[in-house]
């Protein structure tokens, strides 16, 4: 019994490995001919498609190459110009490849397939040659459930503005983990014009902390002045987080009246807003500040004082004069951080500024 | 009397048997559930945009640490390799632990150093540190200069010196790929809750290097090394990935691995009396945060590459694995309240009895295997066939596991490109079964006998070094 069953087992693996091995040396014969035809493929299209940026040959010439080639092909080489040129030479290219035929029959099906990887693929090509048609197919695709795919179709928004679009990423971004959300907010970035009053409108609206902070943060890197108001209206707010983003965001713009609501989250009963006002001070230079940057040298906690010393070194002479004054004053708290933050180098204050 | 000793000893072995059928087919399982999981890699892999993630802010900020102890020969170089990785934003944190060659000050004369004053929080107890120093030709490189304190306690040092919240330690012998660290940060944009990530690591010996990346991968010459590259292969390509969709991986490799800083720094760092200390990081990461109920991943990826060497004599290979098995049994047995208990989940529940009996007990119940089926034989207790099934169940199966990783890497990254690279790991992986699976036995033994002893020391470990190849 158990000598019939080793030969059964022992033949059934001679064989099955004899059918693996002859799949695998076919496979791989296949494998690098599919290479090669793709790379000739591939440096065909490249030559046309540098041509057609040359002017030295018409969409139709293009387009004309692009019959034949293998659709991945075709992604690779877009993919790789793209990144490269960018405004009107690279909308023609879009706008000969967006009224093919064969760019209809690629994207449709995979856009809507219900496997990840089509749709991901669709949302690649959709990011560098969709137009304004594309954009209902681009919406889905942005509330894809799968982060990547996500972050792929909202590049569209580098070449093509539309508000819905952006509304639906400042939703997505709400839930998405840290690093999905700064490639949503990169790529709205980039249509600034659109954003700031719909970025505004939502701050004046926003009822959930969580969304606020978001948009906080947003509002703080696109450094428009328009949002003053709009921040100022926050500062008092009663969740912690909120009152650390605005200072964070205040401190990434200089506007009049900036360094006066900085200085007035120096007093707030929270360490953390204060730690991030005194850093948001040294980092617009806020040279009148200097008396409340002194005062915050000797505050309770040591990473105000910290930051408040690192602030006065940023405002350079004037604030190296307080930090001289702290080091021969009474109170031992400024006295030590003052001392300490002066016997850094320029660099070691830059490590603490990165 | 003879009739209970002889049915004790078939009776054993047909427990050894079935022992060898459930850890084996537990590998293939964990070969079928890596199947999904580098097919989904394989496709991001093929439609991901590196350059445009070069490009982004988006990608945490990451901080390199390389411990070093006597690497006079190889520091600069190295460090250069790190500092040259494309990642938007990454440092690279030396610690020199106490070298008694000129490590210091060739890492003081190739990057122009500076002392700085010590600007970090000390985190973690440590061995004393004697200065900090930046360079003035590469704005991203640390160098720590401290007494000796062990490979664990640099990376401590390392640790609480790092500015940016993804740590990634290195050996400072090890050739990362100049994309690893883009494609290593993958699980951040699949947006997992990342505690942890592991890389693939390869093995380097009888690669083409040129200017410290590895341009050709070949198989190694020597039978010893090339041997080791199938089940590399099998460690990595479905051994770790399996266990990304049977509850995480307990192993991130101390040689390439990402890590939260902030997770790294709750538990306390390394632990400078294991001598496997990136197994004991891990399982004290699973352990933290499940108490702490925090929903967290460790996944493998397997397309980021670091290139390692790996021992080529023999008397090194063995040090190497009786380390690796001292630690993971010191490990074992000082996380034992993990074993079997479902408050920490499949933890409790799969990953450590799996790492408890499949990989600790193994080479004792192997041995025993052995030494019961030819005692059998000889004494005529079991039949020739009984014995063929024994090794069929116990070596043969593992062949065609090993022969199956071949081919997974075959149809997916095909590292090596020469088709005779191949055909040698197919005949690698066949013969691994024979002869060299019971030298690791044997090493691993050792490693039962001196964690008893409470043997605490790595060994030395004896490297031939890359020489670069020029191009041809």
């Amino acid at each position: 019994m158990t000598a019939t069953l080793l030969a059964i087992v022992a033949t059934s693996q001679f064989m099955f490995f004899v059918v693996m091995f002859v799949w695998l040396a076919v496979a791989r014969i296949y494998d690098e001919r599919r290479k090669r035809r793709r790379r000739v493929e591939g440096a065909r299209l490249s030559r046309a498609l540098a041509d057609l940026l040359g002017d030295r040959s018409t969409p139709e010439q293009f387009v004309a190459e692009m019959d034949g080639c293998d659709g991945e092909v075709i992604v690779a080489v877009l993919h790789q110009y793209a990144a490269q040129i960018g405004g009107d030479p690279w909308e023609r290219v879009v706008h000969a490849v967006r009224n093919t035929a064969w760019f209809d029959r690629f994207i449709t099906p995979r856009a809507r397939s219900r496997f990840w990887w089509q749709r991901l693929v669709a949302a690649r090509l959709l990011a560098i040659a969709g137009r304004e048609q594309d954009l209902p197919l681009i919406r889905t695709l942005v509330r894809d459930r799968n982060p990547a795919i996500k972050v792929s179709a909202v590049q569209l928004l580098r070449r093509i503005r539309d508000e819905e679009v952006l509304q639906i990423v400042l939703d997505e971004a709400l839930d998405a983990k840290p690093v999905v959300r700064r490639y949503l907010f990169d790529a709205v970035v980039s249509m600034r014009r659109v954003l700031v009053p719909v970025l505004a409108a939502r701050l004046d609206a926003a009822d959930n902390v969580p969304m606020l902070r978001l948009l906080i943060t947003l509002a703080g890197e696109l450094s428009a002045v328009e949002f003053f108001k709009h921040l100022h209206a926050h500062v008092r707010h009663d969740d912690m987080e909120i009152r650390v983003a605005v200072a964070r965001a205040l401190g990434s713009y200089p506007h009049p009246r900036t360094e006066a609501v900085l200085v007035a989250l120096l007093e707030d009963g929270e360490w953390q807003v204060r730690t991030q006002a005194a850093t948001s001070l040294g980092v617009i230079r806020a040279v009148n500040s200097r008396d409340a940057l002194r005062k915050a040298l000797a505050d309770p906690n040591w990473w105000v004082r910290l930051r408040a010393a690192i602030a006065l070194r940023q405002l350079g002479w004037a604030g190296s004069q307080v930090l001289r004054a702290a080091e021969t004053g009474d109170d031992r708290f400024a006295l030590e951080m003052a001392r300490y933050v002066q016997g850094l180098t320029d660099e070691a204050v830059a490590d603490y500024l990165t | 009397m003879v009739d209970t000793v002889s049915g004790l000893i078939v009776t054993a072995d047909r427990t050894i048997i079935w022992y060898f059928l459930a850890v084996n087919s537990f590998y293939a399982l964990l070969l079928f559930m890596a199947v999904p999981e580098l097919w989904k890699h394989w496709k991001i892999m093929r439609n991901e945009d590196l350059r445009n993630y070069v490009g982004s802010n988006a990608l945490p900020p990451i901080s390199i640490l390389i411990p070093a102890y006597n690497m006079e020969a190889s520091i600069t170089d190295s460090v250069s390799a790190q500092l040259a990785l494309e990642y938007p934003q990454h440092e690279v944190i030396v610690v020199n632990d106490g070298s008694t060659d000129s490590t210091m000050q060739r890492l003081r004369d190739g990057f122009d150093l500076y002392e700085v004053p010590p600007a970090f929080p000390r985190h973690i107890e440590t061995r004393p540190v004697r200065a900090f120093y930046r360079s003035r030709k590469r704005p991203g490189l640390l160098v720590v200069d401290k007494e000796r304190g062990g490979k664990a306690d640099a990376l401590n040092v390392a640790l609480s010196s790092a500015r940016y919240p993804i740590v990634v330690p290195v050996d400072a012998d090890t050739i990362v790929a100049h994309d690893a660290l883009l494609r290593l940060v993958r699980p951040f944009l699949l947006g997992e809750h990342v505690a942890a990530a592991g890389g693939t690591i390869r093995v380097a010996n009888g690669c083409r290097i040129t200017s410290g990346r590895v341009s050709e991968p070949k198989l190694p010459i020597d039978y010893l090394s090339a041997i080791q590259v199938p089940e590399y292969l099998r460690a990595f390509l479905f051994g770790r990935l399996g266990w990304n969709r049977l509850g995480g991986n307990l192993i991130v490799s101390g040689a390439f691995g990402l890590f939260q800083r902030h997770y790294l720094l709750t538990i306390g760092g390394y632990a400078a009396d294991n001598v496997v200390e990136d197994l004991d990081l891990v399982v004290r990461l699973h352990r933290q945060l499940r108490l702490e109920k925090v929903p967290y991943d460790i996944p493998f990826i397997p397309d980021p590459v670091a290139w390692t060497e790996v021992p080529s004599d023999l008397r090194t290979h063995g040090r190497q694995r009786e380390r690796w098995h001292r630690g993971l049994i010191v490990t074992m047995f000082a996380h034992r309240g993990l074993l079997l208990n479902p408050k920490f989940g499949r933890i409790g529940t799969v990953i450590m009895p799996f790492f408890f009996f499949g990989e600790m007990l193994a080479p004792v119940i192997e041995l025993f295997g052995y030494i019961l089926t030819v005692l059998g034989l000889l004494l005529g207790l079991l039949s020739l066939e009984f014995a063929l099934l024994f090794l069929l169940v116990a070596l043969g199966y593992q062949m065609f596991l090993s022969i199956w990783a071949v081919i997974l890497e075959e149809t997916t990254f095909r590292m090596y490109g020469r088709f005779r690279d191949f055909m040698r790991m197919l005949v690698f992986a066949a013969l691994e079964p024979f002869g060299y699976r019971q030298i690791t036995v044997y090493w691993r033994l050792r490693g039962f006998w001196n964690a008893f002893r409470g043997l605490r020391h790595w060994g030395e470990m004896r490297r031939t070094g890359f020489s670069p190849t020029p191009d041809a």
